[in-house]
C-alpha cells in the first residue's frame, strides 16, 4: 500500500542525485551553467555539498524504509517500535 | 501510550521530511520554487533556458508526479493510519484507487500537466522570437504526446476489452 510513496520520495531523492552528477560533470568540464542558468552564483551549491544532502536525505530514507518493512512486511507489528517513542510518549 | 502504531506512520514521516527538504534550506530553494512557478505560468512570462530546461525536466517526472498524487491521496484519506491483522492484511482502507475521479480523471491529468506546460512554452517561445523552427516543432511534438495520452486514458477499457 505505501510502496508507490517511497517510490515517489525516492524518484525525487534520485533527482537530489542527478543533479549533483549534473554539476560535477559541468564543473568538470568547465560547463558555465551558472552563466547558461541565469543563476546567483553567490548561492550555487557545489556538487560536494549536493552530494552532502543527498546522501542524508538517502540515508533517511533507507532507514524509515527499513522500519517500515520490519514493522509491517515482516510481521513485527506486534512490537512497538522504539524510534517512536519520542513521537508519542 | 498506544501499544501499536500504524505500519503507515512510517511512509508519512518519510513524507514530512521530503516536504521539509524541498523547502528548507529557503535560501537556495527559494530561487527553484521561483522557476517552478514561472514554469508552470509559461504563457504569462518568457520562458528562459532554465525554465525550458525544467519544463523538459518536468516532462520526464510523470511517473514520480504519479507516485507524489498517490502519496497526496494517501495521506489525505488517513490511510496511513489504518491498522493490519496479524497476517499483515490491512483493516478498514479506503478505495480512493479504484475511483474514476482517481483512475480516468486525476491520473490523465497529471500525466497532461508537464506536457501542456511545455506546450505553453514552445508556443510562447514562438511568439517572443517569430521563429517556427524549432518552437512550432517541438510544439507539435508535445502535442502528439497529448494525443496519445488522451486517447489512450479513454479507450484503454475498449481496447482492453476487444483485444481480451
Amino acid at each position: 500500500m505505501a510502496f508507490p510513496v517511497f517510490r515517489g520520495c525516492g524518484g525525487l531523492l534520485l533527482f537530489h542525485w542527478f543533479w549533483g552528477i549534473s554539476v560535477y560533470v559541468w564543473t568538470r568540464y568547465r560547463i558555465n551553467y551558472i552563466y547558461l542558468f541565469d543563476f546567483d552564483p553567490r548561492i550555487v551549491d557545489t556538487s560536494l555539498s549536493i552530494f552532502e544532502d543527498a546522501t542524508d536525505e538517502t540515508l533517511v530514507f533507507f532507514l524509515i524504509m527499513l522500519l517500515y518493512y520490519k514493522v509491517s512486511l515482516l510481521g513485527c507489528n506486534r512490537i512497538y517500535p522504539i524510534s517512536l517513542m519520542e513521537f508519542t510518549r | 501510550m498506544p501499544i501499536f502504531v500504524a505500519p503507515g506512520i512510517y511512509p508519512f514521516i518519510l513524507v514530512l521530511y521530503t516536504f521539509k527538504c524541498l523547502i528548507f534550506p529557503w535560501r537556495t530553494r527559494v530561487h527553484l520554487w521561483r522557476a517552478i512557478f514561472l514554469v508552470v505560468s509559461a504563457p504569462l512570462s518568457s520562458p528562459t533556458f532554465y525554465h525550458s530546461y525544467v519544463g523538459d525536466v518536468f516532462t520526464s517526472m510523470i511517473k514520480v508526479f504519479q507516485d507524489l498524487l498517490w502519496t497526496l491521496c494517501f495521506v489525505l484519506s488517513g490511510d496511513f493510519l489504518v491498522h493490519e491483522t496479524a497476517n499483515g492484511t490491512p483493516i478498514g482502507l479506503h478505495q480512493w484507487q479504484s475511483s474514476i475521479l482517481y483512475k480516468k480523471v486525476l491520473i490523465p491529468l497529471i500525466c497532461l500537466t508537464p506536457l501542456w506546460i511545455r506546450f505553453n512554452q514552445c508556443l510562447r517561445r514562438y511568439v517572443d522570437t517569430r521563429q517556427r523552427w524549432p518552437h512550432l516543432a517541438n510544439a507539435f511534438k508535445v502535442r502528439h504526446f497529448h494525443g496519445m495520452i488522451i486517447r489512450s486514458s479513454l479507450t484503454l477499457n475498449l481496447w482492453t476489452y476487444c483485444l481480451f
